[in-house]
């Protein structure tokens, strides 16, 4: 009766996917498409209800991605809403330390990234894919990218997400194939920025 | 309300056109989400081979296990299917294919190259150039070019690890001081982005320069050897040459005898048993389609008159 209790006490009251195998196989490809053509935005139509502070795509790329195979940290209390929901709906496995992580969930952007599993030189996969939340996300924006998947270049804007993030990603990088790729998600929208994609900030008149 | 029509109607149109009791594209859904992840770390580090839980699927391995779960990971209800088999749709491995597809999954197929969403490849890429939004999924049979060479997987690893691909070339120079000239046809390794050196999986020579710069993403599967690797749109692909002895692609004296074209990769054809033969398009669609438009090649050859020695 008691374990009846608990689990229903850690029964969500948002909900996932209502079609789980058709939802997740659109949100995939939305995802590939993203990560193989940096810089692009995607934005999901799905009509799931994610607890705060985790946003709609953020959620969606969890509920498509992670299950009990999967590693991950996020930024928040263990017992906070959004693990609960992420556990009740996948299944996940959440880890103390972000370096044993093979997701790690930021749910406001880092000034600069905690310690984090960046693979090895025989097995680069193993990396952590790193998904941050970000106030909103342009192509108008102040990163240029370019690299693997863009034709010249591409440009996007990911506001609130300091400065220091972006260094502290180009020494990850530097270490290739080691390295991270990151998934950036705003209300509905998602971009990514695989390990290959080298960034170059702008000036701009704000600076 | 709107939204909850169309959920009806995709339900029952799923209902209707799939088969009962199996999957979404047969695999269970656990499974596409392993392959899935590993598809995109597959994209994130081009050329790089993913080790993946390579299941058993309903045919052997060798006629395409990898392309097959690749595909069905990533197809969805609204996706168009196209296969060929070394360029044609209509054999076996490909109709087969196809079926299964359009049997689990309830996808339109097509024939035609520039209609499909997802073309699966045994051996060929199209000769109609990809567009920005396709995906090419290739069957491999053997993913690591390094194999024949070095035949420890740790070595191997280092050895891409560390863009250690020296051999390669000691190989390929082995080939033209024997030959004049590298003589591998098909198969033949490429670079990619500067640093993995990639099996493009069996397609002749003659379709490595497509790969360079693609539009499409293109994706590889191998079920036997459980790797999945990638090549994101746009991305460079360089076959491994000499300066002194750059890279060449086949080319043909004659035409294809059914549409004319001389600038498509042609299959020889013997006619009969006296020595006559025609070249014809590998690419039955694109032959098709130039015919439909009007081309016309030199057709059947002619005999050939053997003359009694006395």
């Amino acid at each position: 009766m008691a374990l009846l209790q608990e689990s229903i006490d850690h029964i969500p009251l948002e909900t996932g996917f209502d079609d789980p195998i058709y939802e997740s196989q659109i949100v995939f490809r939305k995802i590939l498409k993203v990560m193989s053509e940096p810089g692009t935005i995607k934005k999901i139509k799905n009509k799931l209800s994610a607890p705060a502070p985790m946003m709609r795509a953020t959620a969606a790329i969890c509920l498509t991605l992670m299950d009990f195979q999967t590693k991950v940290w996020l930024d928040l209390p263990q017992d906070s809403e959004v693990s609960k929901y992420l556990k009740f709906h996948t299944g996940l496995k959440l880890v103390e330390h972000s370096s044993e992580a093979d997701f790690v969930v930021f749910f406001t952007a880092p000034a600069e990234l905690p310690p984090l599993n960046l693979g090895t030189d025989d097995n680069p996969e193993t990396a952590a894919t790193v998904i941050i939340q970000t106030q909103s996300l342009d192509d108008i924006g102040k990163l240029k990218l370019t690299g693997p998947g863009i034709k010249k270049s591409r440009f996007l804007n990911a506001e609130n997400i300091p400065a220091s993030l972006w260094d502290h990603r180009v020494k990850a990088n530097s270490l290739f194939p080691k390295g991270i790729d990151i998934i950036l998600t705003s209300d509905k929208k998602l971009s990514a920025l695989p390990r290959t994609t080298k960034l170059k900030m702008l000036k701009t008149i704000k600076g | 309300m709107k939204a909850i029509s169309g959920e009806r109607k995709r339900t029952s149109r799923l209902k209707e056109k799939t088969l009962d009791g199996y999957n979404f594209a047969y695999l269970d859904d656990q499974t596409k989400r392993m392959i899935r992840r590993a598809t995109l770390k597959a994209v994130a580090i081009p050329g790089y081979q993913v080790p993946f839980g390579s299941r058993e699927m309903p045919l052997p391995f060798g006629w395409g296990t990898g392309g097959i779960q690749v595909t069905a990971s990533i197809i969805g209800i609204d996706d168009t299917l196209k296969v060929i088999d070394q360029g044609a749709d209509d054999t076996t491995n490909a109709v087969n294919i196809r079926r299964f597809f359009a049997k689990t999954a309830g996808v339109e197929t097509t024939e035609n190259t520039s209609d499909a969403s997802i073309i699966q490849t045994r051996h060929r890429i199209p000769e109609v150039k990809l567009k920005s939004d396709q995906i090419i999924v290739y069957q491999v049979p053997i993913p690591e070019p390094l194999r024949w060479i070095e035949p420890r997987e740790e070595e191997t690893r280092k050895m891409h690890a560390l863009t250690e691909y020296g051999v390669m070339h000691v190989g390929l120079y082995e080939n033209i001081a024997h030959f004049g000239k590298v003589t591998t046809s098909y198969d033949y390794p490429v670079q990619v982005n500067d640093h993995y050196v990639m099996s493009p999986s069996p397609i002749p020579k003659f379709d490595n320069p497509k790969m360079d710069k693609m539009p499409a993403l293109q994706l590889f599967g191998a079920g036997r050897e459980k790797r999945i690797y990638a090549v994101p749109p746009y991305t460079k692909v360089k076959s491994l040459d000499f300066d002194d002895h750059p890279f060449e692609i086949e080319s043909w004296s004659e035409c294809c005898a059914l549409c004319g074209s001389s600038s498509s990769f042609l299959d020889e054809v013997i006619t009969d048993d006296k020595g006559s033969r025609m070249f014809v398009c590998s690419d039955s669609n694109f032959c098709a389609d130039r015919r439909a438009k009007g081309h016309k090649g030199p057709g059947l050859p002619r005999k050939f008159e053997i003359k009694d020695v006395e």
